[in-house]
Protein backbone atom coordinates (compact mmCIF):
# COMPACT_ATOMS: atom_id res chain seq x y z
CA UNK A 1 0.00 0.00 0.00
CA UNK A 2 1.58 3.25 -1.10
CA UNK A 3 1.22 6.51 0.75
CA UNK A 4 1.20 9.64 -1.38
CA UNK A 5 2.32 12.81 0.41
CA UNK A 6 1.93 16.40 -0.76
CA UNK A 7 4.81 18.83 -0.42
CA UNK A 8 3.33 22.29 -0.10
CA UNK A 9 4.63 25.84 0.10
CA UNK A 10 5.64 26.09 3.78
CA UNK A 11 4.78 29.05 5.96
CA UNK A 12 8.05 30.61 7.08
CA UNK A 13 7.45 33.36 9.61
CA UNK A 14 4.50 35.47 10.60
CA UNK A 15 3.72 37.46 7.49
CA UNK A 16 4.50 35.07 4.66
CA UNK A 17 1.64 34.71 2.17
CA UNK A 18 3.42 33.21 -0.85
CA UNK A 19 6.67 31.61 -1.85
CA UNK A 20 8.50 29.90 -4.70
CA UNK A 21 10.84 26.96 -5.03
CA UNK A 22 14.31 28.48 -5.53
CA UNK A 23 16.08 25.15 -5.89
CA UNK A 24 15.31 21.50 -5.35
CA UNK A 25 17.79 19.64 -3.15
CA UNK A 26 16.35 16.30 -4.23
CA UNK A 27 16.19 15.41 -7.94
CA UNK A 28 13.10 13.94 -9.55
CA UNK A 29 13.04 10.29 -8.51
CA UNK A 30 15.43 10.94 -5.63
CA UNK A 31 14.99 9.89 -2.00
CA UNK A 32 13.37 12.38 0.38
CA UNK A 33 14.05 11.98 4.08
CA UNK A 34 11.85 13.47 6.78
CA UNK A 35 13.58 16.36 8.52
CA UNK A 36 16.16 16.87 5.78
CA UNK A 37 16.14 19.75 3.30
CA UNK A 38 14.13 18.98 0.16
CA UNK A 39 14.11 22.45 -1.38
CA UNK A 40 14.96 26.10 -0.78
CA UNK A 41 11.91 28.33 -0.61
CA UNK A 42 12.17 31.95 -1.65
CA UNK A 43 9.83 34.60 -0.23
CA UNK A 44 9.77 38.37 -0.58
CA UNK A 45 11.97 38.51 2.55
CA UNK A 46 14.21 35.46 2.70
CA UNK A 47 15.30 32.25 1.11
CA UNK A 48 15.14 29.39 3.58
CA UNK A 49 15.68 25.69 3.44
CA UNK A 50 12.51 23.60 3.69
CA UNK A 51 12.82 20.34 5.62
CA UNK A 52 10.69 17.50 4.27
CA UNK A 53 7.78 16.57 6.54
CA UNK A 54 7.80 13.00 5.18
CA UNK A 55 10.04 10.34 3.66
CA UNK A 56 9.77 8.60 0.27
CA UNK A 57 10.62 9.15 -3.38
CA UNK A 58 10.14 12.56 -5.00
CA UNK A 59 7.93 11.50 -7.89
CA UNK A 60 6.81 14.89 -9.14
CA UNK A 61 8.09 18.46 -8.94
CA UNK A 62 4.81 20.25 -9.50
CA UNK A 63 5.99 23.85 -9.04
CA UNK A 64 8.31 25.46 -11.55
CA UNK A 65 11.46 27.11 -10.19
CA UNK A 66 10.65 30.71 -9.26
CA UNK A 67 6.88 30.27 -9.62
CA UNK A 68 5.21 32.30 -6.81
CA UNK A 69 2.48 30.26 -5.13
CA UNK A 70 0.38 30.81 -2.02
CA UNK A 71 1.28 29.08 1.26
CA UNK A 72 -0.22 25.59 1.20
CA UNK A 73 -0.08 25.22 -2.61
CA UNK A 74 1.23 21.95 -3.98
CA UNK A 75 4.89 21.99 -5.00
CA UNK A 76 5.77 18.31 -5.13
CA UNK A 77 4.63 14.75 -4.58
CA UNK A 78 6.45 12.23 -2.40
CA UNK A 79 5.50 8.55 -2.53
CA UNK A 80 6.22 5.92 0.09
CA UNK A 81 5.94 2.56 -1.64
CA UNK A 82 4.74 2.00 -5.21
CA UNK A 83 2.29 4.22 -7.06
CA UNK A 84 1.55 4.48 -10.78
CA UNK A 85 1.80 7.70 -12.78
CA UNK A 86 -1.98 7.64 -13.11
CA UNK A 87 -2.40 7.50 -9.33
CA UNK A 88 -0.03 10.44 -8.91
CA UNK A 89 -1.83 12.45 -11.61
CA UNK A 90 -5.13 11.73 -9.85
CA UNK A 91 -3.62 12.86 -6.52
CA UNK A 92 -2.45 16.13 -8.08
CA UNK A 93 -5.81 16.73 -9.79
CA UNK A 94 -7.70 16.10 -6.54
CA UNK A 95 -5.37 18.17 -4.33
CA UNK A 96 -6.95 21.12 -2.55
CA UNK A 97 -4.97 23.28 -0.14
CA UNK A 98 -6.15 23.32 3.47
CA UNK A 99 -8.13 26.33 4.51
CA UNK A 100 -5.91 29.10 5.84
CA UNK A 101 -6.22 30.52 9.32
CA UNK B 1 23.00 13.22 44.84
CA UNK B 2 20.10 10.78 44.77
CA UNK B 3 17.10 11.29 42.51
CA UNK B 4 14.18 8.94 43.08
CA UNK B 5 13.01 6.62 40.32
CA UNK B 6 9.69 8.44 40.18
CA UNK B 7 11.40 11.80 39.75
CA UNK B 8 13.66 10.41 37.03
CA UNK B 9 10.67 9.02 35.15
CA UNK B 10 8.71 12.26 35.56
CA UNK B 11 11.70 14.30 34.39
CA UNK B 12 12.22 12.16 31.31
CA UNK B 13 8.52 12.25 30.46
CA UNK B 14 8.47 16.05 30.69
CA UNK B 15 11.62 16.55 28.60
CA UNK B 16 10.34 14.08 26.06
CA UNK B 17 6.93 15.81 25.94
CA UNK B 18 8.58 19.17 25.32
CA UNK B 19 10.75 17.77 22.52
CA UNK B 20 7.86 16.00 20.80
CA UNK B 21 5.57 19.02 21.24
CA UNK B 22 8.10 21.35 19.62
CA UNK B 23 9.12 19.00 16.80
CA UNK B 24 5.47 18.61 15.92
CA UNK B 25 4.76 22.35 15.98
CA UNK B 26 7.74 22.86 13.68
CA UNK B 27 6.02 20.56 11.19
CA UNK B 28 2.51 21.93 11.66
CA UNK B 29 3.56 25.60 11.49
CA UNK B 30 4.88 25.02 7.97
CA UNK B 31 1.41 23.97 6.83
CA UNK B 32 0.09 27.45 7.59
CA UNK B 33 -2.53 26.22 10.07
CA UNK B 34 -1.03 27.92 13.14
CA UNK B 35 -1.68 31.66 13.42
CA UNK B 36 0.89 34.10 14.76
CA UNK B 37 4.47 33.43 15.67
CA UNK B 38 6.14 30.46 17.37
CA UNK B 39 9.58 30.12 18.97
CA UNK B 40 10.64 26.56 19.72
CA UNK B 41 12.39 25.24 22.84
CA UNK B 42 13.76 21.98 21.32
CA UNK B 43 17.31 21.34 22.55
CA UNK B 44 16.78 23.31 25.78
CA UNK B 45 14.54 20.85 27.69
CA UNK B 46 16.95 20.02 30.54
CA UNK B 47 16.83 23.62 31.76
CA UNK B 48 13.06 23.98 32.19
CA UNK B 49 12.65 20.49 33.64
CA UNK B 50 15.78 20.47 35.81
CA UNK B 51 14.65 23.73 37.43
CA UNK B 52 10.90 23.08 37.63
CA UNK B 53 11.42 19.66 39.25
CA UNK B 54 12.46 21.63 42.37
CA UNK B 55 9.19 23.57 42.47
CA UNK B 56 5.72 22.82 43.75
CA UNK B 57 2.22 24.30 43.87
CA UNK B 58 3.16 27.38 45.88
CA UNK B 59 5.94 28.45 43.50
CA UNK B 60 5.71 30.68 40.43
CA UNK B 61 7.64 31.02 37.19
CA UNK B 62 7.89 33.84 34.68
CA UNK B 63 8.72 32.71 31.16
CA UNK B 64 9.84 34.09 27.81
CA UNK B 65 8.71 34.29 24.19
CA UNK B 66 10.11 30.71 23.96
CA UNK B 67 7.75 29.50 26.65
CA UNK B 68 6.30 26.10 25.67
CA UNK B 69 9.00 24.18 27.57
CA UNK B 70 8.62 26.17 30.78
CA UNK B 71 4.84 25.74 30.61
CA UNK B 72 5.00 21.96 30.23
CA UNK B 73 7.69 21.69 32.91
CA UNK B 74 5.56 23.68 35.39
CA UNK B 75 2.55 21.47 34.80
CA UNK B 76 0.42 23.19 32.15
CA UNK B 77 -1.80 20.80 30.20
CA UNK B 78 -0.22 20.11 26.78
CA UNK B 79 -3.65 19.54 25.21
CA UNK B 80 -4.92 22.96 26.29
CA UNK B 81 -1.56 24.50 25.31
CA UNK B 82 -1.86 23.11 21.79
CA UNK B 83 -5.38 24.52 21.51
CA UNK B 84 -4.05 27.91 22.62
CA UNK B 85 -1.30 27.81 19.99
CA UNK B 86 -3.92 27.01 17.34
CA UNK B 87 -6.06 29.92 18.63
CA UNK B 88 -8.92 27.72 19.83
CA UNK B 89 -11.58 28.52 22.37
CA UNK B 90 -10.56 25.54 24.56
CA UNK B 91 -7.00 26.87 24.91
CA UNK B 92 -5.39 27.95 28.18
CA UNK B 93 -6.08 31.59 27.27
CA UNK B 94 -9.37 30.73 25.52
CA UNK B 95 -7.54 31.01 22.21
CA UNK B 96 -6.94 34.73 22.48
CA UNK B 97 -3.25 34.71 23.41
CA UNK B 98 -1.44 32.11 21.35
CA UNK B 99 2.08 30.82 21.76
CA UNK B 100 3.60 33.90 23.39
CA UNK B 101 0.86 34.36 26.00
CA UNK B 102 0.44 30.86 27.38
CA UNK B 103 -0.29 31.19 31.10
CA UNK B 104 -1.96 29.16 33.80
CA UNK B 105 -1.97 30.94 37.15
CA UNK B 106 -3.45 27.85 38.82
CA UNK B 107 -0.19 26.04 37.99
CA UNK B 108 2.03 28.95 39.02
CA UNK B 109 2.85 29.73 35.39
CA UNK B 110 2.69 33.53 35.16
CA UNK B 111 2.98 33.55 31.42
CA UNK B 112 5.10 33.34 28.35
CA UNK B 113 6.01 36.87 27.42
CA UNK B 114 6.37 38.73 24.17
CA UNK B 115 8.49 41.37 25.91
CA UNK B 116 12.18 40.52 26.13
CA UNK B 117 13.01 40.92 29.83
CA UNK B 118 9.31 40.90 30.77
CA UNK B 119 9.54 37.89 33.09
CA UNK B 120 11.98 39.03 35.83
CA UNK B 121 9.79 41.87 37.20
CA UNK B 122 6.81 39.48 37.35
CA UNK B 123 8.90 36.92 39.24
CA UNK B 124 9.98 39.66 41.68
CA UNK B 125 6.31 40.46 42.32
CA UNK B 126 5.48 36.81 42.96
CA UNK B 127 8.50 36.46 45.27
CA UNK B 128 7.65 39.63 47.18
CA UNK B 129 4.12 38.31 47.65
CA UNK B 130 5.46 34.95 48.88
CA UNK B 131 7.80 36.70 51.29
CA UNK B 132 5.21 39.11 52.71
CA UNK B 133 2.59 36.38 53.05
CA UNK B 134 5.17 33.91 54.33
CA UNK B 135 4.00 31.12 52.05
CA UNK B 136 7.45 29.59 51.78
CA UNK B 137 7.16 29.82 48.01
CA UNK B 138 9.82 30.91 45.55
CA UNK B 139 9.71 32.41 42.06
CA UNK B 140 11.80 31.62 39.01
CA UNK B 141 12.55 34.10 36.24
CA UNK B 142 13.56 32.33 33.05
CA UNK B 143 15.12 34.76 30.58
CA UNK B 144 17.41 34.61 27.60
CA UNK B 145 20.83 36.03 26.81
CA UNK B 146 19.16 38.97 25.06
CA UNK B 147 17.04 39.75 28.12
CA UNK B 148 20.15 39.62 30.31
CA UNK B 149 21.12 42.98 28.81
CA UNK B 150 17.70 44.58 29.31
CA UNK B 151 17.07 47.16 32.02
CA UNK B 152 14.08 45.28 33.40
CA UNK B 153 16.27 42.26 34.17
CA UNK B 154 19.05 44.28 35.79
CA UNK B 155 16.59 46.34 37.83
CA UNK B 156 14.88 43.13 38.95
CA UNK B 157 18.19 41.64 40.06
CA UNK B 158 18.95 44.74 42.09
CA UNK B 159 15.45 44.85 43.58
CA UNK B 160 15.54 41.16 44.51
CA UNK B 161 18.95 41.60 46.09
CA UNK B 162 17.93 44.64 48.16
CA UNK B 163 14.74 42.97 49.41
CA UNK B 164 16.32 39.50 49.67
CA UNK B 165 13.53 38.04 47.58
CA UNK B 166 13.41 34.32 46.81
CA UNK B 167 13.86 34.78 43.05
CA UNK B 168 15.87 32.32 40.98
CA UNK B 169 17.33 34.20 38.00
CA UNK B 170 17.76 31.57 35.31
CA UNK B 171 19.76 32.86 32.35
CA UNK B 172 19.06 30.56 29.42
CA UNK B 173 21.92 31.31 27.06
CA UNK B 174 21.32 29.53 23.76
CA UNK B 175 24.11 31.42 22.03
CA UNK B 176 21.99 33.86 20.05
CA UNK B 177 19.69 36.73 20.96
CA UNK B 178 17.63 36.46 17.78
CA UNK B 179 20.70 36.58 15.50
CA UNK B 180 23.20 38.35 17.78
CA UNK B 181 25.84 36.10 19.35
CA UNK B 182 25.79 36.17 23.15
CA UNK B 183 29.59 35.75 23.13
CA UNK B 184 29.67 39.29 21.72
CA UNK B 185 26.67 41.00 23.28
CA UNK B 186 27.13 40.34 27.00
CA UNK B 187 29.44 43.08 28.27
CA UNK B 188 32.15 41.69 30.55
CA UNK B 189 31.57 38.21 29.10
CA UNK B 190 30.98 36.84 32.56
CA UNK B 191 27.32 36.53 33.59
CA UNK B 192 28.07 34.94 36.98
CA UNK B 193 30.34 37.83 37.91
CA UNK B 194 27.67 40.29 36.77
CA UNK B 195 25.19 38.59 39.14
CA UNK B 196 27.77 38.69 41.93
CA UNK B 197 27.96 42.43 41.35
CA UNK B 198 24.38 42.56 42.55
CA UNK B 199 25.25 40.37 45.52
CA UNK B 200 23.57 37.36 43.96
CA UNK B 201 25.54 34.09 44.03
CA UNK B 202 25.50 31.99 40.88
CA UNK B 203 27.15 29.32 38.80
CA UNK B 204 27.58 28.34 35.17
CA UNK B 205 26.11 25.02 34.04
CA UNK B 206 26.09 22.89 30.89
CA UNK B 207 22.42 22.97 29.93
CA UNK B 208 22.58 19.73 27.97
CA UNK B 209 23.23 17.88 31.22
CA UNK B 210 19.93 17.44 33.05
CA UNK B 211 21.69 16.18 36.18
CA UNK B 212 23.91 19.25 36.41
CA UNK B 213 20.93 21.59 36.09
CA UNK B 214 18.93 19.52 38.60
CA UNK B 215 21.75 19.58 41.17
CA UNK B 216 22.40 23.32 40.83
CA UNK B 217 18.69 24.21 40.92
CA UNK B 218 18.07 21.98 43.93
CA UNK B 219 20.75 23.79 45.92
CA UNK B 220 19.57 27.24 44.82
CA UNK B 221 15.91 26.56 45.65
CA UNK B 222 16.87 25.15 49.06
CA UNK B 223 18.89 28.29 49.82
CA UNK B 224 16.00 30.51 48.74
CA UNK B 225 13.52 28.59 50.91
CA UNK B 226 15.99 29.00 53.81
CA UNK B 227 15.76 32.77 53.39
CA UNK B 228 19.13 33.36 51.73
CA UNK B 229 17.66 35.59 49.01
CA UNK B 230 17.99 35.51 45.22
CA UNK B 231 20.15 33.04 43.31
CA UNK B 232 21.51 33.00 39.77
CA UNK B 233 22.38 30.36 37.20
CA UNK B 234 23.93 30.72 33.75
CA UNK B 235 22.74 27.79 31.68
CA UNK B 236 24.54 27.31 28.38
CA UNK B 237 22.93 25.22 25.66
CA UNK B 238 21.75 25.36 22.09
CA UNK B 239 18.49 25.69 20.23
CA UNK B 240 17.71 23.27 17.44
CA UNK B 241 15.57 25.69 15.45
CA UNK B 242 15.73 29.32 14.45
CA UNK B 243 14.86 32.26 16.63
CA UNK B 244 11.36 31.95 15.14
CA UNK B 245 9.87 29.44 12.74
CA UNK B 246 11.02 30.44 9.25
CA UNK B 247 14.33 31.94 10.46
CA UNK B 248 16.87 30.94 7.78
CA UNK B 249 19.66 31.09 10.43
CA UNK B 250 22.25 32.58 8.10
CA UNK B 251 24.11 33.76 11.23
CA UNK B 252 24.99 30.16 12.18
CA UNK B 253 27.73 28.23 10.41
CA UNK B 254 26.51 25.53 8.01
CA UNK B 255 26.11 22.20 9.78
CA UNK B 256 26.16 23.70 13.30
CA UNK B 257 22.66 22.55 14.19
CA UNK B 258 23.20 19.07 12.73
CA UNK B 259 26.38 18.65 14.80
CA UNK B 260 24.67 19.91 17.93
CA UNK B 261 21.72 17.58 17.46
CA UNK B 262 24.20 14.72 17.21
CA UNK B 263 26.48 15.60 20.11
CA UNK B 264 24.53 18.00 22.35
CA UNK B 265 21.22 16.35 23.11
CA UNK B 266 19.94 16.37 26.70
CA UNK B 267 17.59 13.45 26.01
CA UNK B 268 20.40 11.26 24.65
CA UNK B 269 22.62 12.23 27.60
CA UNK B 270 19.83 11.40 30.02
CA UNK B 271 19.18 8.01 28.43
CA UNK B 272 22.89 7.20 28.45
CA UNK B 273 23.33 8.16 32.09
CA UNK B 274 20.34 6.29 33.51
CA UNK B 275 20.99 3.19 31.38
CA UNK B 276 24.71 2.94 32.18
CA UNK B 277 24.09 3.38 35.89
CA UNK B 278 21.22 0.89 35.89
CA UNK B 279 18.73 3.42 37.28
CA UNK B 280 16.03 2.83 34.68
CA UNK B 281 15.39 0.26 31.99
CA UNK B 282 15.57 1.40 28.37
CA UNK B 283 12.19 -0.25 27.85
CA UNK B 284 10.64 2.10 30.44
CA UNK B 285 11.96 5.09 28.51
CA UNK B 286 10.76 3.65 25.20
CA UNK B 287 7.30 3.22 26.69
CA UNK B 288 7.30 6.90 27.70
CA UNK B 289 8.35 7.89 24.16
CA UNK B 290 5.34 5.99 22.80
CA UNK B 291 2.93 7.51 25.33
CA UNK B 292 4.16 10.97 24.51
CA UNK B 293 3.85 10.42 20.75
CA UNK B 294 0.21 9.45 21.29
CA UNK B 295 -0.42 12.47 23.49
CA UNK B 296 0.97 14.85 20.87
CA UNK B 297 -1.08 13.22 18.08
CA UNK B 298 -4.14 13.66 20.25
CA UNK B 299 -3.25 17.28 21.04
CA UNK B 300 -2.91 18.23 17.37
CA UNK B 301 -6.03 16.32 16.29
CA UNK B 302 -8.11 17.94 19.04
CA UNK B 303 -6.72 21.41 18.38
CA UNK B 304 -7.38 21.20 14.66
CA UNK B 305 -10.97 20.09 15.23
CA UNK B 306 -11.71 22.58 18.02
CA UNK B 307 -13.72 25.77 17.43
CA UNK B 308 -12.10 29.22 17.47
CA UNK B 309 -13.30 31.89 19.93
CA UNK B 310 -16.76 33.29 19.12
CA UNK B 311 -17.43 36.94 18.29
CA UNK B 312 -18.98 37.52 21.74
CA UNK B 313 -15.71 36.38 23.39
CA UNK B 314 -14.10 39.57 22.12
CA UNK B 315 -15.31 41.63 25.07
CA UNK B 316 -14.77 39.07 27.84
CA UNK B 317 -11.62 38.80 30.00
CA UNK B 318 -10.43 42.21 28.89
CA UNK B 319 -10.07 43.67 32.39
CA UNK B 320 -9.22 41.88 35.59
CA UNK B 321 -10.64 42.81 38.98
CA UNK B 322 -8.29 42.31 41.92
Amino acid sequence: MATIHALTVPKLGLTMKEGAVAVWHVPLGGAVKAGEPVADIETSKITASYDAPCSGVLRCQVAAIGEMLPVGALIGVVVEGEASEAEIDAFIAAFTPEEKV
Amino acid sequence: MQISRDDLLTSYRKMCTIRAFEERIHKEFATGQIPGFVHLYAGEEASAVGVCMQLNGIDYIGSTHRGHGHSIAKGCDPLAMMQEIYGRRGGLGKGKGGSMHIADISKGMLGANGIVGGGPPLACGAALSAKVRQTGGVAVAFFGDGAFNQGTTLESMNFASVYKLPVYFVLEDNGYAESTASSWSIGGHHPVRRAEGFGIPGERIDGHDFFAVYRAAKGAVERMRAGEGPQFIHIEFTRYYGHFEGDAMTYRPPGEVQEERKYLDCLKFFRGRVASSGLLETSELDAIDQDVAKLIDQAVAEARAAPPPAAEDLTTDVYSAY
